[in-house]
């Protein structure tokens, strides 16, 4: 019981939060390197071009989730689209939360065996995923108010290491500024680099408790403007350092580019540490919510399942799923791979709900 | 006894019932050597007895007369009584009344007895509180005393809206226990769950409001406090008016507020009293104190043996410096340490005050030195736990402080297993079991988040003027609804 009568509702800010949470924990491990190896000129035009993107996908998204106020995206892929939407939603939306889980965890612990833990066992570092399951089990508003917290103490530092990235810049390196051939658009990267503005994905689940579900591509457009400096700086401030060619070569541009920063009058020396661990607070509340994402669709199909033997389950077999992957180009490949069914998820699948929808109301009207 | 009074009060024995209430209450307090029976004359209906503890009923609230016999006698009748009220009960009725300290008038062959106001409780005078010391501000405290406690909230807040609910609990120890509220301000739904956790409650006795806590809030944390305890009657009064319940207890000086937050815990009633920037620079000097409390031992431990290039080499050299000799890993080090100071602070605590001073400099400084001398540990490790139990003693509520002085032992593990990284994971663990707490149904960090309670107003670092109150800002427009 709650005393205080209040039904679980999430806010508009609180789903900010989430956005902000997400976008931290899949922005700077692969996305400087993807945008750095798409063109080879102005960056800041595919980084807006599919921040743009984003942005209709996710007032598409939130369109659909207000077909049915206080339902999840899976039970209205159900009730519009019937057990056809069941496979043509829930599938594939399962199979792209637990890949994107998968690869987000190996992404890290890649990263912290790299720079912070040389010696210690991958496989330790690989049970992060657990403290995500933990995490889950308290429900999506525990989900929330970790995410408050995590987000007061990561954010602010990494605002900090953005600034302090602005030490060193040659901005001669980033020519041309302006000009673009549009030859990105014929490099898959470009497309790939697709994966950080999909966030909105995960409200599928959550999107449930907002009091007006058409509104919620709005927390979505803020969080992607606060986060936008942020991606801009990871793409740009490598290249401004060590040049666009020099930052193509590199495994992980922004974290070479922490690596060089250093002020005499800063205490700590490895910014590179801070980094990693204010990145590690963003991963375990994606993880959360992407293992309640999960949970959730699979009990839109089997809803007598145990919440909590889901989540468990889910954190085995991904944590199974994350031994298996051999090595860092692994990672670069399945981000690749996964486009296409992250580009159906962002778009296919609410555009075809949403005509569904339109097509059935026409019809009733009629009749 | 008076005439005219004594007739309307006897008309309320019942005759009916062929069990008689004196016998029982003999049989029922049979080896009760404090237990007496009375006889203080006749009345039509037989002779009358006056059934008390002796331990416990006051010799003030009756007057007896010693009367001459005709054959050079004296007998002795009751002459008045002086009480606040009185009321017919049956057996069970008379039985707890006797046990609380009260005289039940009876007739030899009634079956009720008349439960007469005649206790007279121990009790102390107002003190100072105890834990809760305070430089600007009311000087005294609660007391073991139920009734005197509920009579101190009364004198500050002189409203009817004032309501309380009372109840006992415990099998044998009836111990009397009451909900207090502000109607029109708390919110129903948490009456009635205090309430109803109350009624629940199955046990032979509770000794204290700690002990009640844990079996009125059963899904509460094992590690932190559910609500906070105070003796304060300013901070009871300031948390009724922001919408909270108060749970006073008979024998116990200390009270509960429920619904207990996280950030509560880092709130002095003193607060209240500052003016806002000097209440703000205090809490942020508690809370940075928590912070230094539960990390610093951890970030040495992380920085000295598994993130070496974390820091500039200047401090990297020194802190491996000082370290020379020591023969020990640094974790081990640290934890030899913080175990000593563990010692120190409890035996600084159960140990008499005159003793305890001497105790604290034997630990603290000869101890300290022959430790630093003897290559057993680094003078760096010495600086860092002398700050630690610093901080410890900064913090406002007695149960957090001691679940803090547990943490710091979590901490320093993940620190020695993978340095900076473990202090976040840490961290982190920590964050996501507050966030799954509930107090009284209500989030434990409230104001965040969903599950928050609606009056919460503060989040306990920023405080006076609302508008530059954190918040404001981080419960997104939710502190607007009342």
């Amino acid at each position: 019981m709650n005393p205080s009568n209040e039904e679980q509702k999430i806010s508009l800010p609180q789903y900010f939060v989430l956005q902000m949470m997400v976008f931290g924990a899949i922005s700077f491990h692969l996305y400087p390197w993807l945008v750095l190896q798409s063109t080879a000129q102005s960056y800041w035009i595919p980084i807006l071009i599919w921040m743009l993107l984003g942005l209709l996908g996710a007032w598409l998204f939130s369109r659909v989730l207000a077909l049915h106020k206080g339902k999840d995206a899976y039970t209205i892929a159900k009730r519009v689209l019937g057990w056809p939407g069941v496979i043509l939603f829930i599938v594939p939306l399962l199979w792209f939360m637990w890949s994107a889980m998968v690869i987000v965890v190996r992404a890290h612990s890649e990263m912290i065996s790299m720079t912070i833990l040389h010696s210690t066992p991958q496989w330790f570092l690989d049970g992060m995923i657990f403290i995500g399951v933990f995490l889950a089990f308290g429900g999506i508003g525990s989900i929330i108010r970790a995410s408050v917290l995590f987000l007061l103490v990561s954010f602010p530092l990494s605002v900090g290491l953005v600034l302090l990235g602005f030490g060193d810049l040659n901005v001669n390196l980033g020519k041309p500024w302006l000009y673009t051939n549009g030859d990105f658009l014929t490099s898959p990267k470009f497309y790939t680099t697709s994966f950080v503005w999909a966030g909105y994905l995960y409200y599928a689940a959550c999107g449930k408790y907002a009091e007006h579900p058409k509104k919620l591509w709005r927390p979505y457009t803020v969080a992607a403007l606060c986060f936008l400096p942020l991606l801009a700086a990871s793409v740009y401030q490598p290249a401004l350092t060590f040049s666009p060619e020099m930052s193509r070569i590199l495994t992980l541009p922004y974290i070479s580019k922490m690596d060089s920063v250093s002020y005499y009058w800063l205490v700590i020396e490895n910014l590179t540490a801070v980094f990693i661990v204010s990145s590690i607070l963003y991963l375990f509340l994606l993880l959360a919510l992407i293992m309640n994402c999960i949970v959730t669709a699979v009990r839109a199909v089997f809803p007598s399942w145990n919440e909590k033997l889901l989540c468990v389950l889910a954190g085995i077999t991904a944590y199974a799923a994350i031994r298996l992957i051999p090595s860092w180009e692994w990672i670069e490949r399945a981000v690749e791979w996964d486009t296409a069914l992250r580009l159906y998820l962002m778009y296919g699948f609410p555009i075809a709900v949403l005509a569904k929808s339109f097509i059935s109301n026409k019809m009733r009207s009629r009749q | 006894m008076e005439p005219s009074k004594g007739t309307t009060m006897l008309q309320q024995l019942q005759y009916t019932s062929s069990e008689f209430l004196l016998p029982r209450l003999q049989e029922a307090f049979r080896h009760a050597a404090d237990f007496q029976a009375v006889c203080i004359g006749e009345s039509d209906a037989g002779k009358l007895y006056l059934l008390y503890l002796t331990t416990l009923v006051g010799s003030d609230h009756f007057l007896f007369h010693l009367n001459r016999q005709p054959k050079d006698g004296v007998l002795t009748t009751l002459h008045s009584y002086y009480g606040t009220s009185y009321s017919a009960g049956d057996f069970s009725a008379c039985e707890k009344a006797v046990c609380a300290g009260k005289t039940v008038l009876c007739s030899a062959e009634s079956a009720n007895g008349l439960i007469l106001d005649t206790e007279n409780p121990q009790q102390r005078g107002l003190q100072q509180p105890q834990t809760e010391n305070v430089i600007q501000g009311p000087m005294y405290g609660f007391i073991e005393n139920y009734q005197t406690n509920i009579g101190l909230i009364r004198q500050r807040m002189q409203t009817s809206r004032l309501k309380i609910w009372e109840t006992s609990v415990g099998d044998l120890t009836n111990t009397k226990v009451g909900v207090l509220y502000l109607d029109g301000v708390t919110d129903p739904g948490l009456v009635q769950y205090t309430c109803g956790q109350l009624n629940a409650i199955q046990v032979d006795g509770i000794q204290d409001s700690g002990e009640l806590l844990r079996f009125m809030d059963p899904g509460s944390s094992r590690l932190f406090p559910a609500a906070v305890t105070t003796e304060r009657p300013d901070r009871v009064t300031a948390s009724l008016l922001n919408g909270k319940i108060v749970v006073l207890m008979d024998g116990t000086p200390f009270s509960i507020i429920a619904p207990g937050s996280f950030f509560d815990f880092w709130e002095s009633p003193e607060d209240q009293y500052l003016t806002p920037l000097i209440a703000l620079f205090l809490r942020w000097l508690r809370f940075i104190a928590l912070m230094i409390n539960l990390f610093l031992p951890a970030l040495y431990v992380a920085i000295t043996s598994v993130n070496i290039d974390l820091n500039r080499l200047e401090i990297s050299l020194a802190a491996a410096g000082s370290r020379e000799g020591v023969p020990y890993p640094v974790w081990i080090e640290s934890l030899i340490m913080l175990f000593l100071l563990d010692c120190i602070v409890e035996a600084g605590i159960r140990l008499p005050r005159s003793i305890s001073s001497t105790v604290t400099m034997v630990g603290g400084v000869v101890l300290g030195q022959a430790i630093i001398q003897a290559n057993i540990v680094s003078n760096l490790l010495v600086i860092i736990v002398a700050t630690t139990a610093l901080t410890n003693f900064i913090v406002v509520d007695y149960q957090m402080g001691l679940v803090q002085r547990i943490l710091k032992y979590f901490v320093l593990t993940g620190a020695s297993v993978i340095g900076v990284l473990g202090i976040f994971i840490c961290f982190a663990i920590l964050v996501i079991c507050l966030s799954r707490l509930q107090s009284f149904g209500v989030s434990y960090l409230t104001p965040i988040g969903p599950g928050a309670r609606i009056r919460s107003m503060s989040l306990g670092l920023i405080g006076g003027s609302r508008k530059f109150s954190l918040s404001y800002w981080i419960t997104f427009g939710r502190g607007s609804r009342q």
